[in-house]
């Protein structure tokens, strides 16, 4: 059978710092609020980007993500990556989507 | 899955100067196959019909004939399987084992506790208040499928659901099948779970995602991005669609393993594309349970990503085009 490399306390923590997080960015987002939303911090991995549907162009971050909150979370490592997607002006030929 | 699992007139389109598809209803979804052989079309349909059906009797959990629900007799014992069942059990526990039980097949009985007992087609929109106990659910460790002897062994009371990764799987499975078969570029997708295989067309295969599944040639719902992928797969798992009320409650059909309550985090959509659509649905669902965790995660993996937030806002990570919007 396969196995785990992390015990159910380390995945309680995990999900604490997680929640510790979004309690983080709730305050956050109030603070910003409070003072015009100026300079709010982001912390994102270099590969992220992050857009906003409502806003014109590529828009300002809204979240914060932290690289650490996930932090001893080793799973997926073997998942397969693949080629990254492209933009493309063809007609679409399927959706992905729920059904 | 439905015993009626052929729903509706197929529809035959030409989808472009060299792409034609076909798409349909079955196993309690939509299907789309697209080729890049016209002549091959027919050929491919078919033989996505075949497989569907054969893994409609291997996996429905709503069939009490198929082999799936035949195991519960077993209470327990190792019981021989086929080879369709095995390998979307072993798919199954690929994604228990890679989320550390996040995706969790043994979530049967928790989800026919919230009401999706059934065919989704038939299952009640309202109802009354359930009284639901949460529990943790995981017990994926206890399933052991010995591959060698096609024995699998289910405790006793566990009923098994794969909703979770059986299409993607199974779109892997037969896009390799058709292209090798028939020689040709091939896109399945079935609910949404995309594998490509063979020729890529020129541009790659244009795909739009999106929340709720429509056909690519309606118009935008809601927030939508159309990018192009050349391998492997595409998946989305999102809490938008399959949802239903109990007593005022929504419900939807992404179960958190650990409380067997409908997964109540940060994203409505995520879309993820992966060596394949069996791996890139492993990570969409996991990351729909994980909350907020789960942009970071994916970028590590290197995972390219599109994250929709329950209010519409969107993030990319890892490779994924930057949406443009206004």
């Amino acid at each position: 059978m396969m196995g785990s490399s992390s015990s159910d306390s380390d995945r309680q923590r995990a999900r604490n710092n997680g929640l510790a997080a979004i309690s983080a960015i709730t305050l956050g987002a109030g603070a910003a609020g409070l003072v015009g939303a100026v300079g709010m911090a982001l912390t994102l991995p270099s590969s992220t980007s992050a857009t906003n549907a409502g806003a014109a162009g590529v828009a300002s971050n809204t979240f914060t993500f932290t690289t650490n909150d996930d932090s001893g979370d080793d799973s997926g490592s073997q998942l397969q990556t693949g080629t990254a997607p492209t933009t493309t002006t063809v007609p679409p030929v399927a959706t992905s989507a729920a059904s | 899955m439905s015993a009626t699992s052929i729903l509706g007139r197929p529809t035959k389109t030409a989808t472009s100067a060299s792409l034609h598809s076909s798409a349909w209803n079955a196993i309690g979804t939509t299907v789309r196959i697209v080729v890049a052989d016209a002549t091959q079309l027919g050929s491919a349909r078919a033989m996505l019909v075949d497989d569907l059906a054969a893994l409609d009797a291997a996996c429905s959990r709503f069939r009490a004939d198929s082999e799936l629900m035949r195991l519960e007799a077993s209470a327990g014992k190792p019981t021989m399987v086929g080879p369709l069942l095995a390998g979307a059990i072993r798919a199954a526990l690929r994604g228990a084992q890679l989320t550390q039980g996040d995706v969790d097949p043994t979530v049967g009985r928790a989800m026919e506790a919230i009401g999706y007992d059934r065919d989704f087609a038939t299952v009640p929109a309202q109802g009354g208040a359930l009284r639901v106990t949460v529990r943790h659910v995981p017990q994926w460790r206890q399933i052991v499928l010995d591959e060698a002897a096609s024995l699998l062994t289910v405790p006793a009371g566990v009923r098994l659901d794969l909703g979770a990764t059986v299409k993607a799987w199974a779109a892997d499975r037969s896009a390799e099948r058709i292209a090798r078969a028939l020689a040709c570029g091939v896109l399945v997708s079935l609910g949404g779970d995309i594998a490509v295989a063979g020729d890529v067309p020129p541009g790659g295969w244009s795909i739009r995602v999106q929340d709720v599944a429509g056909d690519p040639s309606a118009p935008d719902d809601g927030p939508t991005s159309i990018i192009a992928i050349h391998h492997g797969g595409l998946a989305t798992s999102s809490t938008s669609a399959r949802r239903w009320q109990r007593g005022g409650d929504v419900m939807h059909h992404i179960l958190d393993p650990r409380t067997g309550r409908p997964a109540d985090g940060l994203w409505r959509t995520v879309s993820v594309a992966a060596g394949s659509a069996l791996d890139a649905n492993i990570a969409s669902t996991a990351a729909i349970i994980r909350g907020l965790r789960s942009a970071s995660w994916l970028a590590r993996l290197g995972l390219p990503a599109r994250l929709v937030t329950v209010d519409g806002n969107v993030t990319t990570v890892a490779g994924w085009p930057a949406e443009v919007s206004g």
